[in-house]
């Protein structure tokens, strides 16, 4: 009896293994998003960004002349067993050429010893600094590094505010920490230090003693790696004891949250962002617009990124002549275009985006200040 | 449907061929990669059976040790580059003496208290290695530690790595049911099932529970350090609490405490979220559904399954040497009736016995062997004990009464080491006994049994009572795994002195049973059969007659007196007074905390201050109520 129910299982997991495969008039390409588990709802924006590419391509003549379709496996955002079952059941059960995600720069990182023989490419928009420096050959990123961000916000604060004391206050956690340390790297390159470095710990109400000590290292600028909710106290709590700073900062800065918490004090904050649907860049433009009459609602990073993943894929392909993985790859050193999120031209590391936007509150509304381009 | 032992290790021959074969079929890379991980958390998995299961310590902290594991052998792959088979045994043995050291701590915090701690544990690990990223990484991980290559299996590292796992992952059961069966085993479910039982029969639960912990660990750092070897990467995402909860969960659905269940557990919790995959976003909601299913209908379902196939390495199959008395005990329709007539006729063999070998039976001595000097005892603001003091002479029966809440069951746990006096002290042959912990006490040679009967209910009687040799005592795990001579010796020793302790009872033929198929006066005599296979200097007996029937009472009373007749002392409280003046050569009474009589049978029974606080106070207040009356 025993022998039965592990042979159920055992044939349960071999019958798994044997199913699918493409058929000859489509070409399967593989996603790994976060569909369970707590980030689920970035994977349903994944998903969204994705299914649309994939209508567009297939209502464009398709890839080689064959429809696309994608089998999507969940790999749970930051689980690194399960983004390693879902690679390795896309690689060897659905034997995708390529597979959109993992997202998580740990699952990446995780899953790269199986997938970087050469079987397949993986389009990411992990942001994770050493997910390009691997030695991976078929990891495709289509986000900047985190690095990016920091740089972006340090260079236009030193070129166009025209501050040189510049201070900082972070969030204690792996987020703020990271944030923190590469804008004092960024500050260092261009040979300057930060005159005050601050931290607070999570779900702190009260910033007066970290402001304090910015005051009275007489900062003019202080840029502020933390969460929505933080960030709009720091702000407001700035403006009531009547500071002079200027802000500037990490994504967070530009998010809804903070605008209506922080309200009018959000006024001429600055931050970094990889994707501002407000942007009047025309690929931008049509992209919301497209995606609020598909879905009626407004895309954001996840959507636009995963978005750009999927044609970036077809094109790549097409440009090949083959689903061969070695191949795809060599087309993509080649390509040369642009997407939602910027213009893409990949390096051999597969690093291919290597812009980010800078962006101001107007009105109660992020818009585009500059492109900042490395 | 009888399937006999051999065939089932047949089946069980052909089912780990069949585990072997598939790298050979040709199934894709995924399958086996599955399995792998399968296989890595089914040893991880076994530690928390063996604390969790076995112990009854609830750990959730296991994906800390694996992590552990993991994290040493691979910073000694990466920081000193030297090889796999160096680093995982230095990291096994690191975690090993780590979990030893939360083992200790394990003694003082217990039940739920612990469960919280080891999950509090496991975040402390979690953010020590999320924020010293200059040793550990941080969050994006350990990336470049070399995976282990065996290109004689051909294929990517999950084919590779498939066998070996396989391999290495039954050794370690095997390894498991052998450390089940051995003392230290029986040791460990002693302390799941009663740890007060055990601790007054002999059984160092401090040093049992860190050991078992240690193993915990030890199998824990052995699936990290293999995890490692074959992922080539480990963040501290891999070590979450949620992964602590997946093992306990896989050790629950394999029916607690069962050894090849876990295996089973595991298979499910990795295995059938990966056959549901095809369910997209609801395959772990459908996932969740077939565990509640699985709980709700076969609550140790999975284990029944493979505690079945693996019987021949489980207790309780003793084999050829105990064939005999089983058969006796099939024959044997254990009525009531039956019962007590089987219990009259010991108690009259037992009666012919002692007045056949009445002549050369050892006289009480008159030197003291217990001297109870002063002691007191305090609960809080309630003294159970005030200045109590008696001396127990080797060789004597002494009765110990008094009315409810006198401080009998005090006396006796005090005398045990199962309390601690307050003041004054218990000196055994002239040693100080009372600041020793219970097991020392037993050790000493006192003996006990308990007013509310405590067996072991999930072993067999005969194992109930080889716990408490003393052959078998010491925790020697490595010896008794192995299996060395000396421990081979040790254990046929103690199961030969069981048996004839059971023997001595009358109920050797229920040797193969488990303690809680008995009935109540049958487990009274497992107890006692227990408290005495160590020939102990003084037994002590709170309440032995309590819920017994007449015969059975019978077989006490002649079972006790033939202890005597051996040498034995005795200590016994008894509320029947018949039994009491009968068996006691003195009896001691106590009452409110106060010893207030102690001399022979007639003479307590005749003590004014005796009869008052059984029955006098009572019945003079009463009186004077009724004069009080007549005036008015």
């Amino acid at each position: 009896m025993n022998g039965k129910i592990k042979a159920a299982l055992l044939a349960g997991v071999l019958a798994v293994g044997s199913v699918a495969t493409a058929s000859a008039d489509e070409i399967k390409l593989g996603a790994s998003a976060p569909l369970t588990g707590p980030r689920a709802l970035l994977g349903k924006y994944f998903k969204e960004g994705v299914d649309m590419a994939v209508e567009e391509i297939n209502a464009n003549g398709g890839v080689l002349g064959k429809k696309l379709s994608i089998a999507y496996e969940d790999d749970q955002a930051d689980n690194p067993n399960a983004a390693i079952t879902s690679m390795s059941k896309l690689m060897e059960v659905a034997k995708v050429p390529i597979v959109l995600g993992p997202h998580f720069s740990v699952a990446q990182l995780a899953t790269m010893k199986n997938y970087c023989n050469g079987s397949l490419i993986s389009i990411t928009g992990a942001s994770g600094v050493p997910v390009t420096d691997q030695g991976c050959n078929y990891v495709i990123r289509i986000r900047g590094n985190d690095n990016l961000q920091a740089k972006a916000v340090v260079a236009y604060a030193l070129d166009h505010l025209k501050v040189s004391k510049i201070g900082i206050i972070s969030i204690n956690d792996d987020f703020g920490k990271g944030g923190a340390e590469r804008v004092v790297a960024a500050l260092k390159e261009k040979g300057l230090s930060p005159v005050a470095n601050e931290t607070h710990n999570a779900g702190d109400a009260d910033f007066s003693a970290q402001l304090s000590s910015l005051q009275k290292a007489g900062a003019e600028l202080v840029v502020m790696w933390t969460h929505d909710n933080e960030s709009a106290l720091i702000v407001r709590q700035t403006r009531q004891f009547g500071l002079p700073f200027k802000f500037a900062g990490s994504t967070s800065l530009s998010q809804p949250v903070f605008i209506e918490l922080a309200g009018p004090t959000a006024e001429g904050v600055v931050s970094a962002t990889d994707f501002l649907p407000a942007n009047p860049d025309p690929n931008v433009k049509a992209f919301v617009e497209k995606f609020h009459k598909k879905y009626g609602e407004m895309p954001e990073l996840y959507a636009a990124t995963y978005y750009d993943g999927a044609i970036l894929a077809a094109k790549a392909i097409n440009d090949a002549g083959t689903t061969d993985a070695v191949k795809v790859r060599e087309a993509f050193a080649k390509m040369d275009t642009q997407g939602v999120l910027g213009h893409y031209k990949c390096e051999a590391n597969g690093d291919c985006n290597h812009q980010t936007n800078i962006v101001e509150i107007k009105n109660g509304q992020p818009s585009l200040l500059t492109v900042v381009k490395f | 449907m009888k399937i006999s032992m051999r065939n089932r290790k047949i089946i069980l021959a052909a089912i780990l061929v069949a585990f072997l074969l598939p790298p050979f079929l040709g199934v894709n890379g995924y399958a086996l990669q599955v399995l792998d991980m399968a296989f890595i958390y089914a040893i991880a998995a076994l530690g928390v059976t063996i604390a969790t299961g076995i112990t009854g310590m609830v750990v959730l902290g296991q994906a800390a040790f694996m992590g552990l594991g993991a994290y040493t052998s691979g910073l000694i792959m990466t920081g000193t580059s030297l090889p796999w088979w160096l680093a995982l045994p230095i990291a096994i043995v690191v975690t090993g003496l780590i979990g030893a050291g939360l083992g200790l701590i394990s003694t003082r915090i217990k039940e739920h208290y612990l469960a919280i701690t080891t999950l509090g544990l496991n975040e402390i690990f979690r953010l020590i290695v999320l924020n010293e990223s200059w040793l550990t990484g941080g969050p994006f991980g350990l990336r470049d530690i070399p995976t282990l290559q065996i290109p004689v299996m051909g294929g990517g590292l999950a084919q590779q790595h498939y066998i070996p796992l396989f391999v290495l992952t039954v050794l370690v059961y095997a390894l498991a049911l052998r450390i089940y069966k051995t003392s230290f085993g029986r040791q460990m479910r002693a302390i799941r099932d009663d740890d007060l039982a055990a601790e007054s029969m002999g059984v160092n639960s401090r040093a049992v529970r860190v050991m078992a912990f240690a193993l915990c660990s030890i199998f824990g750092a052995l699936a990290g350090g293999v995890f490692v070897l074959t992922f080539g990467f480990i963040s501290p995402n891999n070590f979450l609490v949620f992964e602590s909860i997946k093992m306990l969960l896989m050790v629950v659905v394999g029916g607690l405490g069962s050894i090849g269940g876990t295996f089973l557990g595991a298979l499910v919790v990795v295995g059938l979220p990966e056959v549901l995959r095809e369910f997209q976003t609801y395959y772990l909601a459908i996932f969740g559904i077939t565990v509640v299913i699985i709980l709700l209908t076969v609550p140790r379902g999975l284990g029944i399954i493979a505690d079945w196939l693996l019987a021949p390495w489980l207790p309780g199959e003793e084999g050829n040497a105990l064939a005999q008395a089983k058969a006796e005990d099939m024959s044997n329709a254990a009525t009531i009736e039956e019962e007590d007539e089987r219990a009259t006729a010991v108690a009259v063999r037992l009666r012919s016995e002692r007045e056949q070998a009445v002549v050369n039976a050892p006289k009480a001595t008159g030197d003291v062997l217990l001297k109870v000097e002063n002691v007191s005892k305090s609960f809080g603001g309630i003294r159970a004990l005030k200045d109590v003091r008696f001396d127990i002479r080797r060789g004597e029966i002494l009765g110990l009464i008094g009315p409810n809440g006198s401080g009998k069951s005090t006396m006796i746990n005090a005398c045990s080491g199962i309390v601690r006096v307050t003041a004054g002290k218990i000196l055994l042959d002239g040693k100080v006994i009372s600041h020793l912990p219970a097991w020392d006490v037993h050790a000493a040679g006192v003996s006990r049994i308990f007013q509310n009967v405590r067996v072991w209910n999930s072993m067999t009687v005969l194992e109930n009572v080889m716990v408490c040799h003393a052959a078998t005592r010491d925790t020697h795990v490595i010896t008794g795994a192995i299996g060395t001579a000396k421990a081979r010796a040790d254990e046929d020793m103690a199961r030969e002195d069981a048996l004839k302790a059971l023997d001595l009872m009358g109920i050797r033929h229920l040797a193969n049973r488990r303690a809680s198929d008995l009935s109540f006066g049958q487990s009274r005599l497992v107890e006692l059969a227990r408290s005495i296979v160590n020939k102990p200097k003084l037994l002590l007996l709170d309440e032995p007659g309590a819920g017994l029937r007449g015969g059975l009472i019978m077989e006490l009373a002649e079972i006790l007196k033939q202890l005597r007749n051996q040498g034995m002392t005795i200590l016994v409280v008894e509320h029947r007074v018949k039994l009491v003046v009968s068996m006691c050569d003195r009896i001691v009474v106590l009452n409110l905390g106060d010893k207030i009589a102690e001399g022979s049978a007639q003479s307590v029974a005749r003590d004014p201050v005796v009869v008052d606080a059984y029955l006098g106070g009572k019945v003079e207040r009463k009186r004077r109520l009724k004069a009080i009356e007549t005036t008015t």
